[in-house]
């Protein structure tokens, strides 16, 4: 593959780098990356993906864009209110960059659709942008099961947290064996988010994707990124592989797909 | 008794000396081969030629009384010349002959004495308090540590193949007098309060030639680390130092390329690696109780005849072996008596010739060897100090209301007299007027060296050395008139502000023409021109350095005005001969490199056309400087085509101030095009930063060691291009100025 001078001149800020050079756009340009929930973290991660010249970004979510949504789904602008949220994005995504190509998926994930859409385009890198339990555990287990990298992200009013699984190492489920019981989930009145908070775990999750594929510098594996933007204090924690974990420990229980129940508060409205 | 101990194989190492120095005078190794053996050894070659210089070791400026008489014998065998004792708290023997050095050597060593890195990219003598052991307002004694590091770092053989020198300092308090935060690396003593004994550590200061104040590392370490800290600065040096270029060297310069927060980091995986192998302790010998008792000599200009260096030490012998510690301003102390015994100890020195009374302020002033001796030295220093000191004298000055400033001068930017650290502080530079070099001085103040409020001296402006003297006489009277009484000298400057001294500095910043005062032309108490030509002889100087810069930086302002000339709605007719000036500046640039000092311009651009162009820039230019001799019009283009040309040529200029030669093909011009085995990429036009990119992406389709040859613009892309590849590992092998652009041959590095 030989860049056109258009890519070398788009381009140019990633070749500059020592650690990415020509070779590396080449590795970016034949990616594929799959962005599940085009919500406060699938929307900035899609942005950078793309500017970044992802070949195939796959965008999967079931909603529609609602007001509420634009104080942090930046992909999506006031006059996208009413439509698809896969569509609202692939609009953006090939003006922002017409080398991508943005396969939409226009559903919601579940047990028995997961695996077809990852499948579909064999993709190399998942984006876990959802913001509810279920779909979280889904995407974990399924990319255990099919042995796919993925990043996991969630925030919560000032504070996130992203861990990166690399097949082998650390799951989300060695950290969270199961999904929380219902109580224990935050209740709509407390699950605010400052958008800005969203755009910075996204980006984080698209650095993370970034890397894997040109194979620089050390993902979050076996390790818990952790930040409070109130504080405004980053640290991680380190988390090996639990051998009791449910999916992919020695004597793993979950062995095909499941879905949950979803708790009381549905929190996709800030995801 | 001993203050270091001196490793066994320092025999072999004074014979392998020893054969170098016979092999060169047989004449089977050149003289830059044994320089490179011969400094580290603390020996240097003096202004004249085939006299040397050794440089001995003293920790903390500690040496015995019969060290002293020792090393006063020694320098009346071999030399009459005066004792020097140094900023380094090191002693100086002056006037040596090449063949007795080593026999010099192996004599110090019989008292447990060595010269052994005295120079070079070694660990140099370690600084401490002079007052530690004495200080009652200090925090513990340092000495012990002082000692025991020499010990260990001049066993340890890579102390001698660092990539540049690294320089040590202990204090026992926070007055820092063993200037631990204008060091390399720094330990001030501190205790916990608990009452644990520790240091803080303190890196990456340092004097030279850019000066800067080290950041704290630790807050507090144990004793016990001291050697670990500085094992994994030696590692991380000798991993990270950049030997190439000499003049971006010291530790700073790391922390400078890496950014405070990497460099901390990767120290701290040297100290890492450093815990693990468990070095043994240093061997530390507490400190014995000491009198309290102390008597400064002074020593004006840090000079000492041997014989009575001698007497001195036979003097002290009586009162104990740890009474003597050499000071950083140049001054021996003596310490550790009792306070009823100096009246006649007093008396006695007197007597000797040993003890003058001398003003405080001229006491403590300090100047380096300076031009009379050192190789790299611009101006007479310690003539400066004298005619300061005579001026002073003359016209009764009234000491008593600065006795507590400090004046300190250096002969060139290289600080060895510490400027910038005092009150007051002078270093020399060169200067044009009239077509003529003369010596100048930069002036600084306000220095201060305090853990936690070192602060270096702000630079003033330049002044003739011709009237410094006077310029001091009436600036010391305004401060000894409006400073209060007990007044701090900063709280002092920060009181007045600058402005009245900078009203009497303007008064002196004046230099008459040479025909009508030659006398400015004349350096203090020297019956020669001013001049820099003799002291080139393939050592590179601070001096040196910031005389041609200063030539580039003329042709370039002009080169700045010159382009506006050609501008109509800038238009000033005398601007029309800055295009003329650029080609004269920068063919006058590098013509010091080789020892040539023109008298006037014609004589500049003549010069430089017989010895550069043909040799080192290729046949073409010859038609600028052909225009210029005969008085013909140059065009902008040309001035600017050569001044980049000179510019590139001295960025590649060696530490023996040579310049790399045209090949044949070159020397004959703009020849057929030659057969080339490699690509060649054209990129002209291309603006900065995608003629980077695009040249990078070709490199990628290469094989490391492969060539390739890009075509580049001239200004911007000829200024970035080639040293974003150098980032990246790969070559330059040539860069070749053609019409409006550049080719550069590059060599693809490793991937
Ligand atoms: S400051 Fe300059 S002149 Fe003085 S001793 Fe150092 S190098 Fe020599
Ligand atoms: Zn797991």
């Amino acid at each position: 593959m030989n860049l056109t001078e258009e890519q070398i001149d788009r381009y140019s800020r990633h070749i500059i780098l020592k650690d990415v050079g020509g070779k590396g756009q080449e590795k970016l340009l034949n990616a594929k990356i799959l962005i599940v929930g085009a919500g406060g973290l699938g929307a900035p991660a899609a942005l950078y993906l793309a500017a970044a010249g992802i070949g195939t970004l796959g965008i999967a979510d079931g909603d529609k864009v609602e007001l509420s949504n634009l104080q942090r789904q930046i992909i999506h602008f006031t006059p996208d209110v009413g439509i698809s949220k896969t569509i609202s994005s692939k609009n953006k995504l090939e003006k922002l960059n017409p080398d991508v190509n943005v396969i939409l998926y226009d559903e919601r994930v579940y047990a028995d659709n997961i695996i077809d859409i990852i499948n579909d385009r064999d993709y190399d890198f998942i984006i876990d942008g959802t913001d509810n339990f279920p779909a979280k555990f889904l995407i974990n287990d399924a990319s255990v099961l099919l042995k796919k990298p993925f990043s996991h992200g969630g925030v919560l009013r000032f504070e996130g947290q992203t861990i990166t699984y690399i097949p082998g190492n650390t799951c989300y489920r060695c950290i969270f064996p199961e999904l929380p019981p219902k109580g224990a989930v935050p209740s709509c009145s407390e699950a605010g988010i400052l958008g800005a908070i969203a755009g910075i775990l996204g980006t984080i999750q698209a650095t993370e994707a970034l890397k894997y594929i040109l194979g620089i510098g050390d993902t979050l594996k076996n390790r818990m990124l952790i930040f409070d933007a109130l504080e405004m204090n980053f640290r991680t924690v380190d988390i090996g592989k639990s051998p009791d974990c449910p999916v992919c420990g020695n004597n793993p229980t979950i062995t095909e797909l499941k879905d949950y129940e979803q708790p009381v508060c549905d929190l996709k409205k800030q995801g | 008794m001993k203050f270091y101990e001196i490793p066994e194989n320092f025999d072999a190492e004074i014979e392998n000396y020893e054969k170098a120095v016979k092999e060169f005078t047989e004449g089977s190794i050149p003289k830059a081969k044994l320089q490179s053996i011969r400094v580290p050894f603390g020996i240097y070659e003096q202004r004249q030629n085939d006299k040397y210089m050794m440089r001995i070791r003293l920790p903390g400026g500690a040496v015995t009384p019969d060290q002293l008489v020792h090393i006063s014998n020694i320098a009346l065998k071999h030399t009459k010349s005066p004792l020097h004792f140094t900023t380094r708290q090191d002693v100086q023997l002056h006037d040596l002959l090449l063949h007795e050095t080593a026999e010099i050597m192996k004599e110090l060593k019989e008292s447990g004495l060595s010269s052994r890195g005295g120079g070079g990219n070694t660990v140099r003598n370690i600084l401490g308090s002079y007052d530690t052991g004495i200080d009652s307002g200090e925090v513990f004694d340092i000495s012990p540590y002082v000692q025991a590091l020499t010990t260990r770092l001049i066993a340890e053989s890579d102390s001698w193949t660092l990539p540049r020198k690294l320089k040590i300092g202990f204090s026992g308090s926070p007055e820092d007098k063993g200037l631990a935060t204008v060091n390399d690396l720094g330990f001030i003593a501190r205790k916990k309060d608990d009452g644990k004994e520790g240091f803080s550590v303190y890196i990456g200061g340092g004097m030279g030639r850019k000066p800067k104040v080290g950041f704290q590392l630790y807050g507090f370490i144990d004793t016990d680390r001291v050697y670990g800290i500085t094992r994994a600065v030696k590692n991380l040096f000798d991993k990270y130092g950049n030997r190439k270029n000499k003049y971006n060297a010291r530790l700073r310069f790391l922390v400078e390329k890496f950014g405070r927060e990497k460099f901390v980091k990767l120290f701290e995986n040297e100290y890492k690696k450093v815990k693990e192998i468990q070095y043994p302790p240093l061997k530390i010998i507490p400190a014995l109780k000491s009198d309290t008792g102390f008597i400064e000599i002074p020593l004006f200009l840090g000079i000492l005849e041997p014989g009575k260096a001698g007497i001195l030490g036979k003097i002290m012998k009586r009162f104990g072996e740890d009474t003597l510690r050499v000071m950083t301003n140049q001054n021996i102390l003596i310490r550790n008596i009792k306070e009823k015994d100096i009246p006649d100890l007093v008396s006695e020195l007197k007597k000797g010739g040993i003890f003058y009374e001398l003003p405080h302020f001229i006491a403590r002033s300090v100047a380096c060897a300076g031009a009379e001796t050192c190789r790299l030295g611009i101006c007479l220093s310690r003539n400066l100090l004298k005619a300061i000191k005579d001026k002073l004298d003359k016209n009764n000055f009234d000491y008593s209301r600065v006795s507590d400033l400090s004046l300190k001068v250096s002969g060139c930017s290289n600080t060895c007299g510490h400027h910038i650290l005092a009150d007051i502080g002078f270093y020399g530079i060169a200067k044009r007027s009239s077509g003529r070099l003369l010596p100048f001085y930069q002036f600084v103040m306000g220095g201060i060296v305090h853990e936690g409020i070192t602060r270096l001296a702000e630079t003033i402006g330049s002044i003739p050395a011709k009237n410094i003297p006077s310029f001091l006489h009436e600036l010391l009277r305004f401060i000894s008139g409006s400073r209060m009484e007990g007044e701090d000298f900063k709280d002092y400057l920060e009181r007045t502000g600058k402005e009245k001294i900078l009203e009497i500095f303007n008064k002196y910043s004046y230099v008459p023409p040479f025909d009508e005062n030659s006398g400015f032309y004349y350096d203090w108490y020297d019956d020669k021109l001013f001049s820099l030509a003799e002291r080139s002889s393939g050592e590179c100087s601070a001096g040196l350095f910031d005389l041609i810069e200063l030539d580039l930086k003329t042709a370039e302002q002009n080169l700045g005005l010159a382009e506006k000339a050609y501008d109509p709605s800038y238009h000033r007719p005398e601007d029309e001969n800055m295009v003329k000036n650029t080609v004269l500046s920068t063919c006058r640039a590098l013509l010091i490199t080789k020892g040539f000092e023109p008298k006037d311009d014609h004589e500049a651009v003549f010069l430089f056309k017989e010895h550069f162009i043909g040799k080192h820039l290729k046949e073409e230019w010859r038609t600028v400087t052909d225009k210029y001799l005969k008085n013909e019009e140059i065009s902008e283009d040309e001035a600017k085509g050569l001044f980049n040309e000179v510019k590139e040529l001295y960025n590649s200029m060696d530490d023996s101030l040579r310049f790399p030669e045209l090949d044949e093909t070159e020397k004959k011009g703009t020849g057929g095009e030659e057969e080339k085995d490699y690509k060649v990429c054209d990129f002209r036009g291309i603006g900065c930063p995608l003629n980077f990119v695009k040249t990078k992406l070709v490199l990628e389709t290469l094989n490391s060691g492969d060539k390739l040859e890009i075509l580049i613009d001239d200004g911007e892309p000829i200024d970035n291009v080639p040293s974003s590849l150098k980032e990246e590992g790969h070559k330059i092998i040539k860069r070749q100025k053609e019409d409006g652009y550049w080719r550069v041959l590059i060599i693809k590095g490793e991937d």
